[in-house]
């Protein structure tokens, strides 16, 4: 086997450590196109950095400890999991506090170069998804299906009681919902980490009025609610480069579930099974996509009991397994020959 | 009944048998018997009870209600709006997998001695990141070891390993238990020749199990029955059903004295591995032609409401000269739709005698 050949096309993964989902998309890759593969697990520091722009070309060239990247030799990049971040520098001055503000002003720095970087391989190079995407916000996606005219369900973020018990009185049933992780994790002492999440709690107005009985004061951190939509079954979309891949979810015959499919039910889970959105829907997520500036994402939406289609948010890659199998849509297989081709 | 409009989910797939049919589960793994009569009544996954019901007697339609009670009850049918039938599509039954060949069996006396890095090498060519290996015979702890070092940083992500059982070795149990703990791609030891039949251990996130069983697995003879335990109800299994032979397709195995075929338990060898590579084996249109018969093709199982979640076996057939025969080892009659012994299968008789395989029957009495 010619080495140098193999050399010229190489794939860039940028994954973690134990993503089934990677593996299963490297042994499509191999098996299609024995290209090379340079797979980045987690997340890694860069030790050496060149960006180069000209009237001609544009380029970038890094070094992580494990890996030597330019996009002079990656033909495509799929951003999984994990990252590319600049070494930390510990600026231990003499001044401690120069010290403080210098590293503020060199993590801003960092920053800026981070996005140079990532702009350019997605300028140069065939891929999907990059990690900024993970930081695609919510609220104006929500602003952004509004425009391409999808529909979505009417939300509120607000600070104060007297607000949300109005909003609480127009629509009956709300819910409540993470802006962005629903989650987070802490140290409890040296052993012990403690996650900490909350999923989607639906409320009516009593139960409003029984928390807010609780509280002190008249106002709470922002925080975001919508209309709970009464659906006939969910959607979860899988989308790369204008294709739609569409699952209905029956999570409404399983009380269950109810409010969020996550909750799965080992001996009856939910029915899963293919879903062809009409046309004028698929063509309103690609515009969707296009204005969000992502390549690849998994939406999820609901069809109402009114029979709408309703966007409820989009996750840049997600976790298309449960997808790709209870469908037989050959994601992994779909995702290798995208970094082929 | 006010609903009328009724749709299967597209992992619930009807297979129709001669007498009666089974609905798939390929999502929650089960089956269920349903009965010809009212598939007839049916048109293909719709089931439309309004136009049904008017076609029959009193006594038929509280039947037919029961029959919707029962199939949405266990939500293998829902109400389907007119509207929205067109938007649940049936199920694709497209099959791929990522490797020329999917899966492998090597099969030894005492020693594997064919096993080394020159096979692995092939294995890599060939995407097969699965093998079984069968050890007749007592083997040893160093031929065990030797087998484990060489798979261990391969490409290799499981491995099934059947042995015999080895009184006479020291501590072989919690050597064999240590060893599979400590190297996470063996998903099951099976140690054969056992005085019980016994769990050691249970799996693990997929690996890791121990079994004993008092069976002997001392040559291919063992292999190949086809029994109801075996059914294995997904979409994998289902859809490579439809296309190819679920028990040969994409398989390569050599035989204990280095014969690659395409099961030990076939006479026909394309080649010894000391001087044949595998691949060379595998690109061979003639090693391909068994991966391609499929169970609509073969006498009655084409007719067996379980065809496609069942098992085949092409090495013991009911006649020999006929490569669409049904599996000598299947005592089930899809028109009767009865189970049976099938060595006492006067019908039989003569394929058992032309396999040699009295002596297995015998053993198994």
């Amino acid at each position: 086997m010619a080495v140098g050949h193999n050399f010229k096309y190489m794939i860039y993964i940028n994954s973690s450590f134990n993503d089934n989902s990677t593996d299963c998309v490297q042994d499509w890759i191999y098996f299609l196109s024995k290209q090379n593969i340079i797979r980045a697990n987690d997340f890694q520091q860069i030790t050496s950095f060149t960006y180069k722009i000209n009237n001609q070309n544009e380029e970038v060239n890094f070094n992580t400890e494990s890996n030597q990247i330019s996009t002079e030799v990656i033909k495509s990049y799929w951003y999984r999991r994990g990252g590319i971040s600049f070494n930390n520098i510990k600026n231990e001055s003499i001044y401690p506090r120069l010290g403080v503000f210098a590293n503020k002003y060199i993590e801003r720095e960092f920053k800026f170069i981070s996005k140079v970087l990532e702009n350019c391989l997605k300028n140069k190079l065939k891929g999907i998804n990059i990690e900024n995407d993970n930081y695609t916000n919510k609220i104006e996606n929500l602003s952004i299906a509004k425009k391409v005219k999808l529909s979505i369900p009417d939300s509120i973020i607000c600070t104060d009681w007297s607000e949300l018990i109005e909003f609480c009185l127009i629509h009956r049933n709300i819910i409540s919902k993470p802006i962005i992780f629903g989650s987070f994790e802490f140290p409890n002492s040296s052993t012990e980490q403690i996650f900490i999440s909350s999923g989607v709690i639906k409320l009516d107005h009593s139960e409003l009025m029984e928390i807010k009985s609780k509280c002190e004061n008249s106002s709470f951190s922002p925080s975001l609610f919508q209309v709970y939509i009464e659906k006939k079954f969910e959607l979860r979309i899988f989308y790369l480069n204008g294709q739609c891949y569409s699952m209905a979810i029956f999570s409404q015959s399983n009380v269950k579930t109810k409010i969020d499919f996550r909750n799965y039910d080992y001996e009856r889970p939910n029915r899963c099974v293919p879903y062809q959105l009409p046309k004028e829907i698929e063509q309103k997520i690609n515009a969707f996509m296009h204005a969000a500036d992502l390549n690849c994402g998994s939406l999820d939406m609901i069809y109402s009991t009114d029979n709408q289609y309703v966007f409820l948010e989009v996750n840049p890659i997600g976790q298309y397994q449960w997808l790709t199998n209870n469908c037989n849509y050959f994601i992994d297989r779909l995702i290798a020959q995208t970094l082929t081709q | 009944m006010s609903k009328t409009m009724f749709k299967f989910y597209a992992n619930c797939i009807l297979v129709k048998g001669a007498n009666r049919s089974t609905i798939c589960d390929l999502q929650r793994n089960k089956f269920h018997f349903i009965p010809n009569s009212i598939i007839r009544l049916m048109q293909g996954d719709m089931i439309d009870s309004t136009t049904i019901l008017k076609k029959l007697d009193e006594e038929d339609k509280i039947l037919f209600d029961e029959y919707i009670e029962y199939l949405l009850e266990r939500e293998l049918i829902f109400e389907c709006e007119a509207e929205l039938i067109e938007h649940f599509p049936t199920l694709s039954m497209e099959w791929d997998f990522p490797s020329h060949v999917s899966n492998a069996i090597f099969d030894a006396e005492n020693e594997l001695h064919f096993f080394n890095q020159s096979l692995m090498d092939q294995l890599e060519i060939l995407c097969c990141n699965y093998f079984q290996i069968r050890f007749y015979k007592k083997t040893t702890k160093v031929e065990i070891q030797r087998i484990l070092q060489l798979l261990m940083p391969s490409q290799i992500k499981a491995i099934d390993l059947i042995i015999a059982a080895d009184d006479e070795n020291d501590n072989f149990e919690a050597w064999l238990i240590d060893l599979v703990n400590k190297n996470r791609k063996i998903r099951c030891l099976t140690i054969h020749s056992a005085e019980k039949n016994e769990k050691l251990q249970g799996e693990n996130f997929g690996f890791g199990t121990i079994l004993k069983v008092k069976e002997v697995v001392q040559n291919t003879s063992h292999c190949g029955a086809i029994h109801h335990s075996y059914f294995s109800i997904n979409i994998e299994s289902f859809t490579e059903s439809q296309h190819y032979n679920t028990c040969l397709n994409r398989k390569i195995s050599i035989d204990s004295e280095g014969n690659i075929k395409n099961c030990p338990s076939m006479a026909k060898s394309y080649g010894n591995i000391k001087d044949t590579k595998l691949i060379e084996v595998v690109s061979n249109p003639d090693f391909q032609k068994v991966w391609h018969i499929k169970k609509d093709e073969i006498t009655k199982c084409k007719d067996c409401e379980f065809r496609h979640i069942c098992t085949d076996c092409r090495a013991y057939i009911e006649n020999p000269e006929d490569k669409f025969s049904a599996p000598i080892k299947c005592g089930y009659d899809p028109y009767t739709c009865e189970w049976e012994e099938w060595s006492t299968n006067p019908l039989k008789q003569k394929a058992i005698e032309y396999y040699g395989m009295q002596e297995l029957v015998k053993s198994e009495e």
